[in-house]
């Protein structure tokens, strides 16, 4: 009997021979981060649990990424106790305002093919996209881990996502994205590990497969997970042969298969108030919008940005938008640099910004007022989190999204010559 | 008969009050809700004048002041009326794109006086004053006493235009006051950055406004930028200035540079100039702002921004940033920033019990580097 | 822990996210007396003030979905909600309440059943009654049910630590 891709890197990283859903496993995280919005919380459940020491310095990931630049009383305060963490337990790698921490950990090489690692933050199913079993957890839970270096899990059954073909252009993987949630709704996934197959996904370079990971989490996903191909092990600096055991097995058992044909996907909204409210966006063109939002862990990278701007090169947003645009890290910033998308951005009328969470964590730099519509390329839409109750947030790919900054309006890429 | 230029005029008329025709009316996101709703329901007589600035908190730290942003933008549009929209800081974009020699520029910001880097007179009123400038197409003032400033000398290298714009107070603070227009006379040939710092000031350390001129002016006083020292303006609540060489060890959390005084062209060459191939001090967070979309465009060009990304900065969008002190760059309580902005009263960046130096770009690269401020 | 007790019960809706159990503006405050008052605020900002000590909470499918935002469950648990009761639960919602000592109990049937304001009973691990109906309910893991115990994960670490010592 086969397994399933969680089943595999569960079994690997904690050493029983068989795995089935449902059974409880204990494991032993490759490596775990925490960042800057629960410094304090993990810090003081650490000292309260009695711990002395964290049980393996080198596996342990400071990021400041959400409060840098600091935008809220004690966001300071919040970045001291990261520091304070790390110098008295030798937590050495601290990282400042380099980016998203969804961004870093697989840029970075942090998160790997078949490893186990745990984060403070829901989107960590995005290194599933460089096969890893990533998965969110509260504080609470972090604080035992760095005490103790195990955690509970339970083995989640498993989705399969088969699709096959070529993507027509001015589609990308956020289509993909939100084709899934529109059809899995927003507890579809619930503790399951969704996993992705097909040659469209064999052909998908990591960029665009950390997008689908990343929103693996809006249908309740423990995990969405890839398996390793010669260009993510490239991307992660690993041998391919090394971990091409964590392959699919064509006798695994899935609860449930979707099968997609890429050349159907066309350009998907997720539209108000819940990411799973899926439409073509030929349903809702024409709609205004008053702001536009590109970046997040979701769709920050260079690639993103090379579509916004080619889109917006040699035009100006239009009298009435607010584009907002941030990258996902420093190197990609300056890589968008050195390509010149930032220029072009910039040229069209962007607020262009340090990469960091941005406009979607909803606690600063953009929050919408009653009434105003948001078209962002981030995760999530739901009711208040990105500013007042009473607006609405929309979520489409950075084509899309750049496309209807130039318009004012809801606007297909195609559209703009 | 030949229009007066602005300093004949103001150096020859003996009337007390003069009125005065305005090229342009500046309009910014700091607009009160009030203002807001007497502009809506007015017919603005020379609309062609008026332009909107949207600058000052950008993006929105607010539910509220998107609010009031939104109104404010979508009054201006159905209007016709000229937007500067998340462009950057407002001063420094009339002196890219609108304001000339002799123009006569009214608004409520409290760094109007700038404007005179371009022989423009900039006057800052209230905003009742405002309304009634954009409502008769005129604005009435004191006459102002002027006091001529002949500047010369050769700036010392390690100096910066804001430290000579600090040593100018410290001389004449005891003659300036809010009727006191300062027309300096260039005689060092300064750029157009270094004159917006020094009218800038002189707003700041209590004068009207201020503005250079070139035409043939006798002038009251001489003043030599060459024994110039690097100053720094104390936290608190009055101009109190000290030598950077007199502080000791300060620690520092927080660095800016940037906004419409530390974050223009050459502020951002020279800061750059300094933080090239070197890292920012552990903990410290060091903000970097373009003041406008051009001087971003620039900077980029140049390889600054790389340089401050190497150097481990935050780089941020083009607006006013730190300096505006809602969202970008808020300090805890005991918290130290220091700023190439232009407050430094308690809480005007977060916590009240948070102190804020001011200081040129020069000085805030190098205390990035260092974690302290000394010199 | 009682094996059994009553409530009142307040009732929501599906999918109510983290970001409205507790919004994130609100998450950095100093202390959770500060927090627990922001609780629901979006959907309902008169909730939090409105909860008493002991009170249910009642929701639909997939409660506690986004973020794992610890504080949506450390807040309600503040509040001293005695239980949710919902038709099902986000992954790390659960655990973060489970982490916090709060008792989670799924039910398909029950949340289509009840008003807000109807009193509750429910027996751990058996069933709840709620207008003279009786509803089964399913039994907690052992390992969690460990957790609950103990009064959360961090005193159960401090118990695993002083047998260590």
């Amino acid at each position: 009997m086969g397994h399933t891709l969680a089943e595999k890197i569960l079994m690997h990283n904690t050493g029983v021979a068989d795995c089935k859903p449902g059974d409880i496993v204990i494991t032993h995280p490759d490596c775990v981060m925490f960042h800057d919005i629960y410094t304090t919380n993990v810090y003081r459940k650490f000292k309260e649990m009695g711990f002395t020491k964290s049980w393996d310095a080198e596996k342990v990931i400071i990021m400041f990424d959400h409060l840098i630049p600091t935008c809220l009383p004690l966001d300071g305060d919040h970045m001291k106790h990261g520091y304070q963490f790390a110098e008295e337990f030798g937590a050495r790698k601290v990282h400042a305002g380099d980016g998203i921490c969804h961004q870093l950990m697989p840029e970075l090489g942090y998160a790997r093919p078949g490893n186990v690692v745990f984060v403070t933050d829901s989107h960590t199913t995005t290194y599933g996209a460089v096969s890893a079993f990533s998965t969110g957890i509260g504080y609470t839970e972090m604080a035992a881990i760095l005490g103790t270096g195990e955690m509970w899990v339970r083995v989640p059954s498993a989705i399969k996502i088969q699709i096959d073909g070529t993507l027509p252009d001015g589609v990308c993987s956020k289509d993909i994205a939100l084709r899934v949630l529109g059809d899995l709704k927003a507890a579809g996934g619930t503790y399951k590990s969704l996993e992705f197959c097909g040659s469209t996904i064999d052909a998908m370079p990591v960029d665009e497969r950390l997008t689908i990971a990343n929103m693996a989490v809006e249908c309740g996903a423990k995990v969405g997970l890839f398996a390793p191909t010669k260009e993510s092990c490239t991307y992660s600096n690993v041998n391919y042969d090394d971990v091409s055991w964590l392959h699919f097995d064509d006798d695994a058992e899935y609860e449930k298969v979707l099968t997609y044909k890429a050349e159907d996907m066309v350009p998907y909204i997720a539209a108000h108030p819940y990411v799973d409210n899926v439409k073509p966006l030929s349903e809702l063109e024409g709609m205004k919008v008053d702001k536009v939002f590109i970046g997040s862990c979701t769709n920050g990278r260079l690639q993103d940005l090379a579509a916004a701007a080619r889109i917006l090169d040699g035009h100006h947003i239009a009298p009435h938008i607010e584009l907002l645009i941030t990258p996902a890290s420093r190197s990609i910033f300056k890589q968008a640099i050195a390509l010149g998308y930032v220029e072009k951005l910039v040229r069209a009328g962007a607020m262009f910004t340090h990469p960091y969470c941005s406009l979607c964590e909803g606690r600063s730099g953009g929050l919408l007022c009653d009434d105003e519509v948001l078209l962002g390329t981030n995760n999530r839409n739901f009711l208040g989190r990105l500013g007042s109750p009473k607006s609405k947030t929309y979520l489409s790919s950075p084509a899309v999204a750049a496309a209807t900054a130039v318009t004012g309006y809801l606007t297909n890429p195609a559209d703009v010559k | 008969m030949m229009k007066q230029t602005l300093v004949q005029q103001f150096s020859e008329t003996q009337q007390t009050t003069c009125s005065l025709v305005p090229d342009y009316i500046m309009l910014t996101d700091t607009i009160s809700d009030a203002m807001l709703e007497k502009l809506e329901n007015l017919d603005i007589p020379s609309k062609n004048k008026l332009i909107v600035c949207i600058d000052h908190d950008t993006p929105n730290s607010s539910i509220a002041v998107g609010k009031k942003q939104r109104r404010l933008l979508t009054w201006a549009l159905d209007r016709n009326l000229t937007v500067e929209k998340c462009q950057g800081v407002g001063y420094i974009r009339l002196l890219e794109s609108y304001v000339k020699h002799n123009d006569i520029i009214a608004g409520t910001g409290y760094h109007m006086a700038g404007l005179g880097a371009a022989g423009a007179l900039g006057i800052r009123m209230t905003e009742d004053e405002l309304w009634e400038t954009i409502k008769n197409d005129k604005v009435t003032l004191p006459h102002p006493v002027v006091l001529t400033i002949s500047l010369t000398g050769t700036m010392p290298n390690y100096v910066s235009i804001q430290d000579v714009a600090l040593a100018i107070q410290k001389e004449y603070s005891n003659k300036i006051d809010d009727h006191t227009l300062i027309v300096f006379k260039d005689e060092t040939g300064l750029t157009t950055d270094q004159r917006y710092d020094l009218c800038h000031f002189a707003q700041q350390y209590g004068a009207c406004s201020a503005l250079f001129t070139e035409e043939t002016i006798s002038c009251n006083t001489r003043f030599d930028i060459s024994a110039t020292q690097p100053l720094v303006v104390l936290p608190g609540t009055s101009n109190q200035t000290e030598y950077l060489g007199a502080l000791h060890d300060i620690h520092v959390n927080e660095v800016f540079i940037g906004g419409c005084r530390g974050g223009k062209l050459e502020d951002l060459r020279a800061a750059a100039a300094i933080l090239k191939g070197k890292h920012i001090a552990y903990r410290l967070r060091l903000v970097v702002t373009p003041a406008t979309s051009s001087i971003y465009l620039q900077a980029l060009r140049e390889g600054l921004i790389d340089i401050f990304l190497d150097c481990g900065a935050v780089v941020m969008n083009q607006g006013c940033s730190v300096c505006w002190g809602k969202a970008q760059g808020i300090l805890d309580a005991g918290e130290v920033l220091v700023s190439t902005g232009s407050y430094h009263y308690p809480g005007c960046c977060g916590d009240t019990n948070a102190d804020v130096y001011l200081v040129s770009p020069c000085t805030a690269a190098h205390c990035a580097i260092t974690g302290t401020l000394s010199e | 822990m009682e094996k059994s007790f009553e409530g009142r019960i307040w009732k929501l809706g599906d999918d109510i996210d983290t970001d409205i159990i507790m919004p994130t503006q609100w998450v950095t405050l100093d202390t959770m007396d500060e927090v627990k008052k922001h609780a629901f605020e979006p959907l309902r900002p008169e909730l939090a003030a409105a909860i008493q000590p002991g009170d249910i909470i009642v929701a639909g499918n997939n409660f506690g979905c986004g973020s794992s935002r610890e504080q949506a469950p450390e807040a309600l648990s503040a509040l001293k909600i005695k239980c949710i009761i919902a038709k099902s639960f986000a992954r790390i919602f659960f655990r973060n309440a489970i982490n916090n000592g709060l008792l989670l109990i799924e039910s398909k049937d029950l949340p289509d059943h009840c008003q807000e304001g109807d009193i509750v009973k429910v027996e751990i691990n058996h069933c709840i009654w709620c207008n003279g109906k009786e509803y089964d309910i399913p039994r907690i893991p052992e390992n969690i049910f460990q957790i609950i115990e103990d009064g959360g994960l961090v005193k159960s670490m401090q118990k695993r630590n002083h047998c260590l010592k």
